[in-house]
């Protein structure tokens, strides 16, 4: 993630207004791209949206120094691991918090914007994912 | 200055989810890891080890290290406990090493320990460079679901056939590894480098690298060096260019070549040599050369039991080394580091096997005895050319009988008849011992028959290798078409031994087989199986392979046609597999005949185009008669008559071969005769053929040419004559063409269906076939229509498994229903496209009279509209021969 990507990532963060409006958005298309992953939660949707969108904050933030979000992204993974996250989750996190970017966003997002945050995703992910061990079994 | 030796795995998080499904999988037992160089696929296969590791499974690593990875079972030899190849060490003569108890001694280290919760693993890296007496050793452990193996795979090498049988079934997992995405490369970098790349340092870095994990590795290192990539604001950037796209080996050898001296000697070393031992390696070079190749991620060090071994970080780093060394200083290297371990005392447990290689591949000669017992452990794996290779290099050095025996029975088993007679007779020259001279007498006269040269005078013997000569008499009588007489030998002979028991063993079930007692020859055909498997002493002793072809043989008398079909084909591809040539060959002409007798003559022709035999492939020139014989009757069954001439003209020119075929060869003759009408002429060739096998106690081969016979108008003659024959054998296919035969004469419908039904069970469609038609026929005689009907529907059936074999001509289709005179006129008109109306007034009906003619019309031809009804009308219409 170049440091102009970065930029990108936190600018249009801090302009989403209302984050765990996205956040909603983001599970609505989660649930609907994996199903399974719906089991894995046992929040109702408020505090999930509200967990979200505070972790994601905190994430976007520390993209600037590799230290804070190694990290960070570490300890996240071993949560989620323990959550019995996959790595097709993964995946389909990352196609469901690009879409619910571009929604919110509307007319702010393009390419280039797309292309900063499916790279800050996916480091955070290949992060997130180093300490976890492989999944045994397919849900 | 972050440099990583060893790059976290990014982007492979699917790959590492399959293997762990896999893994948890008791259907499946391994996983082959398949890409281009550099993509990272043993990093992958590492980090699947780590996993393994993790999970309490225990973990093992064989690579083929070094120039010479062709020495047999050097990439697992290190697995091996340290008894189980003292034996060969320890000076015995040559092959004394018990495969069984090579295997068994692997099996005990690979045997799960209760607490372990699976199988382990075993990595098999870059599997095209690792030698096949390993692989077949892998190959038994994974059939006895002993251990979970990964493979990495290099999509620019021949795949080893083994590992084309792993992942040809469903119990291997295959991965398909690509170069990483630009995103992938972008992760990789910023992880590694603990930092963000500025936008021309990681487009850079990923055009130039296209994503191959290799190359990318060798730009980051080596820009970091010359200060092209580097920090400035906690960003890395790329100030001045990476350089066009190089060949891999260029870069690699771009940074081999900024290398102190030492730093060079030791990868030269390892290019050649490896893996070698640390402590080796500090003691003569000191820890800071060995610590700055490792921190410019040139060489990796692995830990084997307690000792830590170095290798070069990657093949390529090898090749690219070797291809600049000078031969002679590759030479002394070579020689130099065998003389060092030599001193050392061999430690590792190949090693004495390294050591011959390497004096070897140096100087072309080596001590002559370790070369012989490293030709005796391929042996052992039945890996003829790598055991003629070594033992030839031991006779070049040092001529010794036993020496000769070992190269004159791998060249004898590579095809290589003459090469092998010369060597056997010239050792048999040198042999001053009784024992060995009968041995070398035994083997010599197998290979004179068997390929086809001539005969050498058989000799006497009273020594205790006297079953030998014995049983290679009765295996030549045997494949002479005299198996009786091969019988009587080999129960004269006093067998006592365990080895005795399964040399003599060949010939015997071959012998049984042929005479029609089937049931006999399988049996002891997979005992002796299982006894050979135990054999310590192999030399001179058939491959294992050979029961595999008595049993298919068996299989075919007996007339079990499928079974004999799916076990043959599965051992017709493990011995192309094993380059066991002369094996396949056999098997593959006993899957020609086993297909004609299923009815499949296009499948017959296809095996004898594998094995090259219409030109006389491989030298086995006494199979050649036999070709052309299946060539004969299969062009016959197809209808070729000029073709099953010629084929027949071939079994003449071809001399008469093996006996074991003659009546086949007849029966050869005799359908060409039956193909062009000549049936007095082919009844006079089939019953003669018939006469004589009966006479030398070939029961299934006389009942083929009798049931052959009712095809030329003989079925009265030979009913009887089956039926006695059937009293004989055990064959049920015998059985079944003896009441086929009855039933014919005796024009017994429901005797002709049952033996259409029993054909069939066995296999043999195109039997069934005629029996099927020859039993509607019967019905119909009787009147019995609906019946006769129902089987010539079952003759079609047949028959369409029969690839185009016709004997008896199936029944032609049932006309469509028909149509009365009325409704045919009616609809001719319709076809016509004319409309109701116009139909009705020219037929002066009225035309609700003429729709209900219409609807029948419609119900009878199954049609729906008018356009359908013309379809139909015009089929039928061809099909009446009417215009």
């Amino acid at each position: 993630v170049t440091p102009e990507q970065v930029a990108m990532v936190q600018t249009s963060y801090a302009s989403l207004g209302d984050p765990t409006t996205m956040a909603g958005g983001f599970y609505a298309r989660l649930f609907a791209l994996d199903p399974s992953a719906e089991e894995l939660f046992t929040d109702g949707p408020d505090v999930m949206a509200g967990k979200f969108a505070a972790e994601l904050a905190a994430l976007v933030e520390a993209i600037s120094s590799f230290g804070d979000l190694a990290a960070r992204a570490r300890d996240l993974g071993t949560r989620h691991a323990a959550y019995g996250v996959q790595t097709t989750h993964y995946h389909a996190a990352c196609e469901a918090l690009i879409g619910a970017l571009a929604e919110h966003l509307g007319e702010r997002w393009n390419g280039d914007l797309e292309a900063a945050w499916r790279r800050a995703y996916n480091l955070v992910a290949e992060l997130m994912m180093s300490v976890a061990a492989p999944a045994q079994r397919q849900r | 200055m972050p440099v990583a030796t060893r790059w976290p795995l990014v982007g492979r998080r699917d790959e590492l989810d399959v293997f762990a499904r896999a893994l948890d999988d008791a259907r499946c037992d391994a996983m082959c890891i398949y890409g281009l160089s550099g993509v990272g696929k043993t990093r992958l296969g590492d980090e699947c080890l780590g996993f393994a590791s993790d999970t309490g499974r225990r973990v093992f690593r064989a690579s083929a290290d070094g120039a010479d990875s062709g020495s047999p079972l050097s990439a697992i030899a290190h697995l091996l406990p340290a008894d189980a190849l003292q034996d060969w060490r320890a000076g015995q003569e040559p092959g004394s090493v018990g495969r069984a108890r090579m295997l068994d001694a692997v099996r005990r280290v690979l045997e799960p320990a209760g607490v372990e919760p699976g199988r382990p693993v075993l990595l098999l890296d870059d599997v095209h460079r690792i030698d096949r007496s390993s692989l077949a050793v892998v190959d038994h452990l994974l059939t006895h679901d002993a251990l979970f193996v990964v493979a990495t795979v290099n999509s620019d090498y021949e795949v080893p056939d083994t590992v084309t049988q792993w992942w040809g079934t469903d119990r291997a997992v295959r991965v398909d590894l690509g170069p990483l995405d630009a995103v992938g490369v972008d992760t990789l970098l910023h992880v590694v480098l603990e930092g963000p790349l500025d936008g021309r340092a990681s487009d850079g870095l990923w055009r130039t690298s296209q994503g191959n994990l290799l190359i990318l590795h060798e730009l980051v290192l080596g820009a970091q060096a010359n200060g092209a990539l580097a920090e400035r604001d906690g960003v890395w950037r790329l100030d001045g260019p990476l350089g066009a796209p190089a060949r891999l080996t260029e870069l690699l050898a771009q940074r081999v070549t900024g290398l102190t001296p030492d730093g060079r000697a030791i990868l030269e070393l390892l290019a050649l040599c490896q893996p070698v031992g640390l402590g080796q390696l500090e003691s003569r070079f000191g820890l800071d050369e060995l610590e700055e190749l490792d921190r410019a991620g040139l060489i990796a060090t692995r830990a084997d039991g307690r000792r830590q071994f170095v290798s070069l970080a990657h093949p390529l780093h090898g090749e690219v080394i070797r291809a600049d060394l000078e031969a002679e200083r590759a030479r002394s290297i070579m020689l130099d580091h065998a003389e060092a371990l030599d001193r050392l005392g061999a430690r590792r447990r190949d090693d004495p096997i390294r050591i011959v290689s390497w004096r070897l591949a140096a100087t072309g000669h080596a001590d002559p005895d370790l070369l012989l017992r490293a030709a005796g452990i391929a042996r052992h794996d039945h890996d003829f050319a790598t055991t003629a290779r070594l033992a030839d290099a031991s006779l070049a050095i040092r001529p010794t009988p036993e020496g000769g025996l070992l190269l004159g029975e791998a060249l004898h088993n590579l095809c290589s008849f003459d090469e092998a007679e010369a060597v056997l007779a010239e050792a048999a020259g040198r042999a001053t011992d009784d024992e060995l001279r009968d041995r070398l007498a035994a083997m010599r006269r197998r290979n004179l028959f068997f390929g086809g040269a001539g005969e050498v005078a058989g000799t006497a013997s009273t020594t205790s290798a006297a079953y030998e000569l014995l049983a290679v008499e009765a295996a030549i009588l045997t494949a002479s078409g005299q198996p009786l007489e091969a019988l009587a030998l080999l129960d004269r002979a006093d067998i006592v031994s365990p080895r005795a028991r399964v040399v003599a063993s060949i010939p015997r079930a071959a012998a049984l087989a042929m005479t029609g007692r089937t049931g006999e020859a399988l049996q002891l055909t997979q005992q002796a199986g299982n006894e050979h498997l135990e054999l310590e002493d192999l030399v001179g002793v058939p491959v294992p392979a050979s029961h595999g072809v008595n049993e298919l043989f068996a299989l075919v008398q007996a007339g079990q046609l499928d079974t004999a079909e799916e076990r043959g084909r599965a051992r017709f591809d493990h011995a192309r597999g094993a380059h066991d040539t002369m094996s396949a060959t056999w098997l593959g002409v006993h899957l020609s005949r086993c297909a004609l007798a299923q009815g499949r003559p296009r499948s017959a022709l296809r095996w004898l185009e594998r094995l090259s035999l219409p030109i006389g492939g491989y030298g086995l020139d006494g199979l050649r008669p036999i070709g052309a014989a299946i060539r004969a009757l299969a062009f016959a069954l197809l209808g070729n008559a000029a073709a099953s001439t010629a084929a027949a003209d071939d079994i003449e020119r071809f001399g008469p071969g093996f006996g074991q075929f003659a009546t086949e060869l007849r029966r050869g003759r005799a359908w060409a005769l039956l193909a062009s009408d000549n049936v007095e002429g082919a009844r006079d060739v089939l019953m003669a053929a018939a006469d004589d096998a009966e006479r030398s106690g070939l029961v299934p081969a006389a009942a083929w040419a009798l049931h052959d016979a009712i095809h030329a108008g003989a079925a009265k003659a030979v009913a009887p004559r089956l039926a006695a024959l059937a009293e004989m054998t055990d064959s049920a296919i015998v059985r079944v063409q003896a009441d086929h035969a009855a039933a014919l004469v005796a024009a017994d419908p429901v005797e002709l269906a049952a033996s259409a039904t029993k054909f069939e069970a066995l296999g043999a469609m195109l039997l069934a076939t005629e029996a099927a038609a020859a039993a509607a026929a019967a019905f119909r005689g009787e009147r019995d229509e609906a019946a006769a009907a129902a089987l010539d529907e079952r003759a079609r059936e047949l028959a369409a498994r029969c690839e185009s074999a016709r004997t008896a001509a199936p029944p032609p289709e049932p006309n469509t229903p028909q149509l009365s005179r009325r409704e045919h006129d009616i609809a001719a008109l319709a076809a016509q496209g004319l409309a109701s109306r116009d139909i009705a007034d020219r037929l002066s009906i009225s035309v609700r009279t003429l729709d209900n003619h219409l609807g029948r019309v419609y119900a009878k031809l199954g049609v729906a509209n008018r356009a359908e009804l013309a379809a139909a009308f015009r089929s039928q219409r061809r099909e009446d021969g009417r215009p």
